[in-house]
């Protein structure tokens, strides 16, 4: 479901990422270690198509992020590290408007089902702008969530959660694999042994 | 009695402020609600003015009304704005020019011209304001867009058309107006509704394009993202946009309405030069439609966030 070859990343002097081979199958919780600056972040952004690969290729559901970014974005979920939302809009319209990026069919009643999930209903009409750090953190999991993706991009999920969030992240994930979607996480340096 | 005011407003204005002051602050660490802008009637006002799209550009274009017209530092600029325009609009009803020593018909269709310019110019400032940031608004959400099966093409088009609709009718209102105002002929009312027509595609298709070469996505208030680099280069650029038009256009109008006014037939070569002015202000038009929203298109692919 992913794989990544001779993905290299360099800036200038710096090489970021250097030439990653892997392959995660469907249905697997891939954790992807390693120490801070080792270049998780940007292996995910290149996974995510935010970042161009200087050489190398990323095949996502059988898609090459490079060459067809449209059909590669369309099976993944990403959830970045730090979850920057329109602040003005209100959780379910935040919703909304993400089903309509991805053409979700039957969107209201997934949202509704994706909000009580993340235990976001009672927040679902607040604005993003008064909602914490884990609040917003478990919107971006529910939108990422709401085209069914078959691949899911995961960079430091348990950052800003209490410990039922991230039992609620933890249990969400092995249920998702078990339903075949293939899980790529990279957990933060300090809870790699956890 | 001055000081006697003075001295009371002080101290009514002291008791008052003390009495609202700590609630009101206690009030404004709260949760903000934004009631207005989610009231049924804005819902209504944000499907009526998303109407003309469809799809993914339908839903950019929901989102952008509902971001501006949540984000007061935004739309409150819109007062001065409105006030400006009648300011401008009415100072035309002012014009004393039956007292000009110049023929009336040829001064009011001079001024006519000349305004062409000057609401090309108003339309690009408005334009630096509204347009041009419309890329860097995104901020830090922009990941959301570049993470989805949105093409970028889709999203500068999703900018483009939900910029030019209000630029578009803003620039005809100005012109149409101070056309009537001014009491202009026909030949010169059409001239600025099609020129104004042409000028707010080009206009916006700068500001889309050009806030897309120099986006700012890191910026505390929407009002700074205008006055970097991108925001003088935008309004240079414009400016010697609407200035191009309006000197091709200058000569072959000023032919026209003489031999109107005259009564005389215009040679053929003379409809030749005419034809050749009014086709590169065409060029020009289309040039600063197309090759704006073209390089910004590549800067946005190449940007990585």
């Amino acid at each position: 479901m992913i794989k990544l070859f001779n993905l290299t990343k360099i800036y200038g002097k710096l090489t970021a990422v250097n030439s990653i081979n892997l392959e995660v199958a469907k249905g697997e919780i891939f954790g992807f270690l390693g120490p801070n600056g080792a270049g998780k972040t940007t292996t995910i952004k290149m996974m995510a198509g935010l970042l161009q690969p200087t050489s190398g290729s990323a095949i996502i559901g059988g898609y090459d992020i490079q060459t067809r970014p449209l059909e590669a974005k369309s099976v993944t979920g990403f959830i970045p590290d730090r979850p920057f939302l329109y602040e003005k809009l209100t959780a379910v319209e935040f919703m909304h408007f993400v089903a309509s990026l991805y053409d979700v069919a039957g969107a209201a009643k997934r949202i509704a089902g994706l909000l009580d999930l993340f235990g976001l209903t009672d927040w679902s009409n607040e604005l993003v702008e008064n909602f914490s750090h884990g609040i917003k953190q478990r919107l971006v999991m529910a939108s990422a969530l709401l085209h069914e993706p078959k691949v899911l991009v995961v960079d430091e999920p348990m950052v800003g959660l209490d410990p039922r969030g991230a039992r609620l992240v933890k249990d969400i994930f092995k249920d998702l694999a078990s339903k075949d979607v293939t899980v790529f996480m990279s957990p933060p340096a300090s809870s790699d042994r956890r | 009695m001055l000081w006697s005011t003075a001295l009371a407003s002080m101290v009514i204005g002291e008791w008052f402020c003390g009495k609202i002051y700590y609630d009101s602050w206690s009030r404004s660490q709260e949760g903000k609600k934004a009631a207005l802008s989610r009231s049924g009637m804005a819902d209504t006002f944000f499907a009526i003015m998303s109407f003309p799209f469809r799809g993914k550009i339908r839903a950019i274009v929901h989102k952008d009304l509902k971001l501006f017209f949540r984000d007061t530092s935004q739309w409150s600029q819109l007062f001065l704005l409105v006030a400006l325009m009648v300011v401008y609009i009415y100072s035309f009803k002012l014009l004393p020019l039956e007292r000009s020593p110049m023929p009336t018909l040829f001064l009011q269709n001079l001024i006519s011209f000349l305004n062409l310019g000057m609401v090309g110019f108003v339309t690009s400032a408005v334009a630096v304001r509204f347009v041009f940031p419309a890329v860097s608004l995104e901020g830090a959400s922009f990941w959301i867009i570049r993470s989805s099966p949105l093409s970028v093409s889709e999203f500068l088009w999703a900018k483009f058309w939900s910029s030019l609709l209000p630029l578009l009718v803003l620039s005809e209102i100005l012109i149409v107006l101070s056309n009537t105002l001014l009491k202009v002929t026909p030949f010169m009312m059409t001239l600025g509704i099609v020129t104004a027509f042409m000028m707010a595609f080009g206009i916006t298709s700068l500001g889309v394009g050009l806030g897309s070469v120099f986006p700012r996505f890191k910026y505390e208030n929407a009002a700074q993202i205008p006055s970097g680099f991108g925001g003088v280069v935008y309004m240079l650029l414009t400016l010697l946009f609407i200035g191009a038009v309006i000197t091709l256009e200058a000569w072959p109008v000023y032919r026209i309405f003489f031999a109107q006014a005259t009564g005389k037939h215009l040679p053929f070569t003379g409809w030749i030069w005419i034809t050749t002015a009014f086709t590169l202000v065409l060029g020009i038009n289309i040039s600063a439609f197309i090759l704006p929203l073209k390089i910004g298109l590549r800067r946005l692919l190449e940007r990585e966030i």
